[in-house]
């Protein structure tokens, strides 16, 4: 018998590999093979920790009882639906509802005006009496319950009527809310807690007229669809092109000029003009090479609407187009949106959207470029589309074609604000002119360069709008409609949101440091009203705009500015004359990576603040009276979500690097590459900009790094070639750089990549739907790393050696912690 | 330039791909006029007015196409001008026909009776009698045993090759014939169902196109043969050739087949390697090109060819 024998049938009567598979799973943490004098601790540790919970590695349980709980979920719904009569079952599909609501949309009835009044009164009644009538807890319970079960199963349906529902339902939620927070929450006792009551309940008003006003300006978007042309060309208008530009660099003004000479309109009939107020030679030389006309004036006096005033003055095409220099328009650009000016001859303004090719910095700082909907793509998806149901959709400053006549009846470019093009649709609004937005991408250019030169833009935009609310308000004066008023109205509402975002960032702080009730009610009745407020919000936000904006987003996007545009904002409310138009600085690089200090200084003392409630809260927690508890709970969750969303502009601050001169646009189009010994390779772009591309190539091996060759492209029946070098050969893809591009092959390159009418089309059509709680994670997620960070940036280079060590060393006591076992081979 | 422009653009998309795709996701674009475009071409025009040139009166060389039996699986290629390539295109579709298990014979009525150096091995171990399948299907090569340009071709000599060929044998029949061999050309006319005229996008031939056309078109008769264009040897990297690239497809004089050989050196090397470009590179584009002409041959074919009629 052998030793290992014996020992088998002495002491365990075990297979030989039983150790291996049986005992070391059991300790994942410890390595047999190289027993350490410390590992016995472990070993202690981890089998007290099986002897008291489980032993076997289990499958993951939330799963399962998920899949079980939906399985029941479903048997129920089966059962339940056979207890539903067959004919009846056929009609509960969402199509059939959509079809069957639709109907009662279209019904007659509501042709018939007197009896649409009564409805539309009716509706009202019924709104105002679910709004006012006090309830008691439960039936408050009861009856949100019954709004949540109905928003839940509308929101599915495809259609507006169930747009509709919504938007009621959550209107129903958000004023019952408000009704009672005005009636029952104010403490009129205390001076210190009616105050910041007010203040709180203010910026609740403020909110939920936004979210009113939003819901009016965006529950119905025109979708507006171009018109054909006349067949004969000779009744096609005369369109004159301004691109005015001050100091950016001629690098990108270039591809804006020749994509402008490239559009598909009678050459005689388009006349380009570079409208330069940096007055730089070498813009003159390009623009007569290129066949634009070049234009400068004695003075820079009104920047860029004094630009274009002078350039109206002195040409004399029946339309404008204009286009910021970085602007590229496609080469169907024309031709989409000039059938409109024709068909309605009191058309003033057509507005296209501005979309970005290269990512605006919250999406380059928070790495989301094109996975989640930027900040823009709310306005130009939906507001300026609903605007246009209501005749209201405003000039954006580019990207836009308006009539001569009406511009000039006004005067020209309205020169009194910083936002000019505002301004000057309102003028040709109030004559009665006409506007209108087709949400087809038909021009991009570059997103600002850097956090803050974003900021410096939204505090134009926000100061201008606001000296327009002060010197013309849209609310007052004449030939106006009430839905033009209400949606200029809320497009400067939109930008005073500083201030009450400024409040809610603060409001626990309240509770948490200063023991304020600004909310005079139990805990329990606060959440009974305002979750309903939020969830409808969400649900109906969510619907409406979820393909524009993800749930939440709105938080980081108004929190990173709230602080910048709530000054200039306030000012311009008192004072509107003060401030100057300062140009959005464009196609800038950050050569590395750093933290913004200056501009995040607002921010971080909101975090002290906040961290600073959250530790007396804690404190309170354990230490004060039962009663406050739910109280002081709620203000935490509350405290917490801020203090996320404020990491969130944290990582605003963080300037990503941005080395590339000329901006990556991801396009799949086929290409051929000519090799130096004449062969021919088929080749696919996937992605371009006027440096370089991307190229897949199936016989990329033919290609070494340096080597020159000519990339064949085609734009219609034209075919171009271009000299370049292979830089790279990675990944499946082969990295080229063009050489010296002439001229003219700088102009068909343009032809051939953003001078393609489909090339902004299918944007958006890869990202997936709005899911608010995904999009919840998401932005917590975000915050988190806003900390991270800050953590590193906080912390000079010397000081990284350190954060290592803490890091190791909290890692080495971590391998002590008991683990659950693995699973066994 | 001297084609005729009023001929239908047949397989030319109407639109470019970018204003398609863009039509499609937008309605109300259906009529789009790409202006720059058509400006672009009046500029080629402009630029190159040699191709702008009255055509040159028709010779009478080739009189109206002949009454017979076109059959839609016997192709007539010819070259507009010697050295567009016809004996490429006929020896790389032979070899990508037989690639796909069709069995083929390829009548080499050129001046040069260079047809059998682009089959190379190919046409051998057809004359062999070879045993492996691959052999078995070789093309036939059918030759004049004179220089056909020395000599007037006996009537009928054409027709009766093919009815010697055994019934029911043969899939495709492609015939290297240049238009300037009267008599050949005329019975080869006789008897294709299918015209590839092949041009390169030089001025010569595109100068010829119109004189070939001028003629062939007029005398198309609705049972004539199905007449297209096929552009050869195309290098975008040439000015010129993008140019006249772009004004064969702005107008073309006759339909355009479905895809056109870009000009590669691969392709003169495997003809060097005694193969054509299927053999040696068969990944490569103008490998790729024959592949989508055959597809688009084998589809269009209607029935068999019959023999001896």
């Amino acid at each position: 018998m052998s030793k290992g024998n014996i020992r088998q049938s002495l002491l365990f009567r075990t297979h030989p590999g039983f150790f291996r598979e049986r005992i070391a799973p059991l300790f994942p943490q410890v390595d047999f093979r190289n027993l350490k004098p410390t590992d016995l601790i472990r070993i202690l540790i981890q089998s007290l920790w099986l002897a008291v919970f489980r032993t076997h590695p289990q499958p993951p349980r939330p799963r399962v009882h998920i899949r079980l709980w939906r399985r029941r979920m479903k048997q129920w719904g089966r059962r339940l639906s056979r207890a539903i009569p067959a004919s009846w079952r056929r009609r509960m599909t969402p199509i059939v509802i959509r079809k069957q609501m639709e109907e009662i949309a279209r019904h007659d009835v509501w042709a018939n005006r007197p009896m649409g009044l009564v409805t539309y009164l009716l509706t009202v009644a019924i709104l105002l009496i679910a709004i006012i009538t006090p309830f008691s807890l439960l039936s408050q319970l009861i009856f949100m319950l019954l709004l949540w079960f109905i928003a839940l199963s509308v929101r599915r349906i495809p259609g507006n009527l169930a747009t509709m529902i919504l938007i009621v339902l959550s209107a129903i939620a958000s004023g019952r809310y408000l009704w009672w927070r005005i009636n029952y929450t104010l403490n009129w006792d205390d001076m210190l807690d009616l105050t910041l009551g007010f203040l709180l309940l203010g910026a609740e008003l403020f909110a939920w007229l936004v979210l009113m006003l939003g819901y009016f300006q965006s529950a119905r978007p025109l979708q507006r669809q171009p018109v054909k042309l006349p067949d004969d060309l000779s009744q096609w208008p005369s369109v004159d092109i301004f691109i005015p530009t001050y100091n950016e660099p001629l690098d990108v003004v270039r591809p804006t000029v020749h994509a402008a000479l490239a559009m598909d309109w009678p050459s005689e009939k388009l006349n380009v003009y570079v409208l330069d107020d940096g007055k730089r030679p070498e813009f003159r030389e390009f623009a007569e090479q290129a066949g634009a006309r070049y234009m400068i004036r004695p003075d820079n006096s009104h920047a860029k609407a004094g630009n274009l005033n002078h350039a109206l003055a002195r040409t004399e095409g029946e339309f404008v187009a204009i286009f910021d220099c970085d602007h590229i328009p496609t080469r169907s650009f024309l031709q989409v949106n000039m059938g409109w000016f024709l068909v309605d001859p009191k058309l003033a303004l057509m507005q296209t959207p501005h979309h970005f090719f290269s990512p605006d910095p919250f999406e380059r700082n928070l790495g989301n470029f094109g996975v989640v909907p930027n900040e823009n793509e709310l306005f130009y998806g939906l507001v300026q589309d609903g605007n246009d149901l209501w005749n209201a959709t405003f000039f954006c400053g580019s990207c836009a074609v308006l009539r001569r006549k009406p511009l000039e009846e006004i005067g020209g470019i309205a020169v009194e604000t910083v936002t000019e093009d505002a301004h000057t649709a309102l003028r040709m609004h109030r004559l009665g002119y006409n506007s209108a937005y087709l949400k087809i991408p038909q021009a991009a250019g570059l997103a600002t360069e850097s956090f803050s030169a974003h900021v410096g833009q939204r505090i134009r935009w926000a100061r201008g709008m606001i000296q327009i609310f002060r010197l013309d308000n849209p609310l007052l004066g004449k030939g106006l409609s009430l839905p033009q008023r209400l949606c200029y109205g809320n497009a400067m509402l939109h930008f005073l949101s500083g201030v009450p975002r400024l409040i809610f960032l603060s409001a626990p702080l309240a509770f948490l440091l200063l023991h304020s009730y600004i909310i005079y009610a139990p805990a329990l009745l606060i959440l009974m009203y305002v979750a309903p407020h939020i969830i409808h919000a969400s649900i109906t936000n969510s619907r409406i705009q979820g393909k524009y904006r993800y749930s939440f987003w709105a938080e980081i996007y108004e929190t990173a500015l709230a602080w910048y545009i709530a000054r200039p904002t306030t000012t311009a409310l008192i004072n509107p004359h003060k401030g100057s138009f300062n140009v959005t600085a464009k196609g800038g690089l950050v050569p590395e990576e750093h933290f913004d200090w200056s501009i995040s200084k607002p921010f971080l003392v909101l975090v002290v603040l906040n961290l600073l409630g959250l530790v007396v809260g804690l404190w309170r927690l354990v230490d004060g009276p039962d009663h406050e508890v739910n109280t002081v709970l709620i203000n935490l969750g509350w405290g917490s979500y801020n203090l996320m969303i404020l990491g969130a502009a944290l990582a605003v601050a963080v300037e990503a690097r941005q080395v590339r001169h000329a901006h990556r646009v991801e396009f799949s189009m086929p290409a051929a590459l000519l090799l130096p010994d004449e062969r021919y390779l088929k080749a696919e772009v996937r992605d371009f900009s006027l440096g370089g591309m991307n190229i897949h190539c199936d016989e990329r091996s033919d290609c070494y790094v340096g080597m020159p060759l000519k990339i064949l492209l085609r734009a219609g029946i034209r075919s171009f070639a271009f000299p370049a070098t292979v830089v790279r050969s990675r990944g499946g893809l082969l990295g080229v750089k063009f050489q010296e591009l002439t001229a003219q092959q700088e102009a068909e390159l343009v032809q051939c990549t953003f001078s393609r009418a489909d090339i902004w089309t299918g944007w958006a059509a890869k990202r997936p739907l709005d899911r608010p709680l995904t999009s919840l994670k998401e932005v917590l997620a975000k915050g988190l790393s806003g900390y991270h960070r800050l953590f590193h940036f906080a912390f000079p280079r010397h000081a990284q050696p350190l954060i290592g060590q803490a890091r190791g060393f909290l890692g080495y006591l971590a391998t002590y912690l008991p683990r659950q076992p693995v699973p066994g081979p | 330039m001297s084609i005729k422009t009023d001929c239908q653009n047949g397989d030319l998309p109407r639109v470019s791909e970018d204003v398609l795709s863009l039509q499609q996701s937008t309605p109300g674009l259906e009529h789009y006029r790409e202006l720059h475009q058509c400006e672009e071409i009046r500029e080629i025009r402009h630029r190159w007015p040699l191709l702008d040139a009255e055509p040159v009166p028709p010779h009478g060389f080739l009189r109206l196409a002949l009454p017979g039996v076109h059959h839609s699986n016997v192709v007539l290629v010819t070259g507009v001008a010697g050295g567009a390539g016809a004996t490429t295109v006929v020896a790389g579709l032979a070899a990508r026909m037989q690639h796909s298990g069709r069995k083929v014979a390829v009548v080499d009525l050129s001046p040069g009776q260079d047809l059998h150096l682009h089959l190379g091995n190919r046409a051998e171990a057809g004359e062999r009698g070879g045993k492996s399948h691959a052999e078995k299907v070789a093309p036939v090569l059918i030759r004049h045993s004179d220089r056909p340009a020395c000599q007037q071709l006996p009537a009928q000599w054409l027709a009766d090759c093919l009815s010697a060929l055994p019934r029911d044998a043969l899939d495709w029949v492609f015939i290297d014939c240049p238009w300037y061999l009267e008599s050949a050309f005329h019975q080869a006319n006789a008897l294709a169902g299918r015209m590839l005229v092949v041009a390169t996008a030089e001025p010569g031939a595109v100068h010829q196109i119109g004189q070939v056309f001028g003629n062939l078109l007029s005398g198309e008769s609705p049972g004539g043969a199905d007449i297209h264009l096929l552009i050869n040897k195309v290098n975008m990297a040439i000015p010129l050739q993008r140019d006249l690239h772009a004004l064969l497809h702005d107008s073309p004089p006759a339909r355009l087949a479905p895809a056109e050989i870009p000009h590669d050196s691969r392709v003169a090397n495997s003809l060097a390697k005694r193969g054509t470009i299927g053999d040696f590179y068969p990944d490569c584009e103008a490998a790729h090109s024959f592949r989508i002409l055959a597809d688009w041959l084998n589809e269009s074919r209607i029935g068999h060819l019959e023999t001896g009629s």
